[in-house]
């Protein structure tokens, strides 16, 4: 299989990635283990999903805490998967705000967390490009700790824990 | 240097503003050892300008870090270890076509006044297109961009920034002319083979197939 083959046919891990992450969120607060450290990888105020065959059927939510509403879990329910998510990264002391797409494994608008040089010198720069790289090198570090089990036996357990997740009632279903 | 003074001066930046960028990995090795060639090659492929007298509406080439005034490229304003950091500058001519129209017919309208006929030849027609297309390029200056670009040789990353399809198709072409060297944007792919997967895990992506977590699909 050719390289771009191999892109287009892997492109829904990215989607897949985000689902686990909000089931951690949901679940054990989005606190992840990486290497030695722990840290608090968070869905944040604004989530987007499609219709996996049909990418006209979103669901677009916005403001709070949409990840835990029940229209999203809905979305799922539905089959939609994210493709599109505001995202907080806490690290100890220091926090990352950040949009990501799923399906390119990209982040934008990224806020990083205070500099202690903003001067346009050659160490504030380095400062800057070194709290970018800890960001993508911790999402790395956990998109890792996802194909540790995507990709190995112990993956059937983990989806159908999943499936069951999706599967629960909404809170609005709930209380009906 | 580049040329006249550009009528904006948009720099998406690496040191300040908004943080949105592309972020690639080279395929292929480069080190330290290889950083006067890599120098000499960004001069070679510097931004040249667009002239007026040009056919070329675009012109791409690469500029200083944060300066897209300067082009001429050293060791001291391209290297911050493990950093090596420049601009991909873009020149457009961004001419209003009302006005072209307008200045055409206007031309065309003389032009049967004098010859007594009521429809010019085609080649006519392109000489005083080109005519008025020079004409308006040299009473105005081209609007140009630079988007930072920031290459760990370290650790072979590269961050382009912008997402801007269109730039980013320019700027992967012009890297891999520049320093001979392949770069891919990160993928759910790339990310897989590149995160320091166990090697026997990532050879299960090959025939992966997407997980079906609901009936509805």
């Amino acid at each position: 299989m050719d390289y771009m083959d191999l892109v287009e046919n892997t492109e829904f891990l990215g989607p897949e990635f985000i689902l686990w992450v909000w089931w951690m969120h949901d679940r054990n607060d989005g606190r992840v283990e990486v290497g030695d450290e722990w840290v608090e990888l968070l869905l944040d105020e604004q989530i987007m999903l499609e219709g996996t065959l049909d990418a006209a059927e979103s669901t677009r939510l916005k403001g709070g805490s949409p990840a835990d509403s029940p229209e999203a879990h809905k979305a799922l329910q539905m089959g939609k998967h994210v493709t599109r998510v505001k995202m907080t990264l806490n690290k100890g002391e220091r926090q990352w705000k950040f949009m990501f797409d799923t399906r390119k494994f990209a982040t934008s608008g990224v806020k990083i967390p205070a500099e202690l040089r903003a001067d346009g010198s050659d160490e504030s720069f380095i400062e800057r490009m070194a709290l970018l790289e800890e960001l993508d090198a911790t999402l790395h570090a956990v998109f890792r700790s996802f194909l540790a089990t995507r990709l190995a036996p112990a993956w059937a357990a983990q989806h159908s824990d999943l499936k069951a997740w999706i599967a629960l009632p909404t809170s609005d279903e709930a209380r009906a | 240097m580049a040329g006249a003074l550009p009528n904006s001066e948009a720099l998406v930046g690496a040191s300040r503003g908004s943080i949105s960028y592309t972020l690639y990995r080279t395929r292929g090795e480069f080190d330290r050892a290889q950083l006067d060639t890599a120098i000499e090659r960004m001069n070679e492929f510097k931004f040249r300008g667009l002239s007026p007298e040009s056919e070329a509406d675009v012109e791409n080439g690469w500029c200083v870090f944060d300066d897209l005034l300067q082009t001429d490229f050293d060791a001291g304003n391209v290297f911050v270890d493990p950093y090596i950091r420049f601009g991909l500058r873009t020149d457009r001519w961004a001419l209003p076509s009302a006005l072209v129209k307008a200045q055409i017919a206007k031309r065309l309208n003389k032009l049967a006044e004098q010859t007594k006929r009521s429809r010019p030849t085609k080649k006519e027609k392109e000489e005083i297109r080109s005519f008025v297309v020079a004409e308006m390029k040299r009473n105005m200056l081209p609007s140009a961009s630079a988007v930072d670009v920031v290459w760990n040789i370290e650790d072979g990353t590269v961050r382009f920034w912008t997402q801007s399809t269109r730039k980013r198709e320019v700027f992967e072409e012009l890297f891999q002319s520049t320093f001979d060297l392949e770069i891919k944007p990160t993928t759910p792919y790339l990310a897989a083979t590149s995160c320091g997967l166990d090697p026997e895990l990532t050879g299960n992506l090959d025939g992966l197939e997407r997980a079906i977590f609901t009936e509805l699909r």
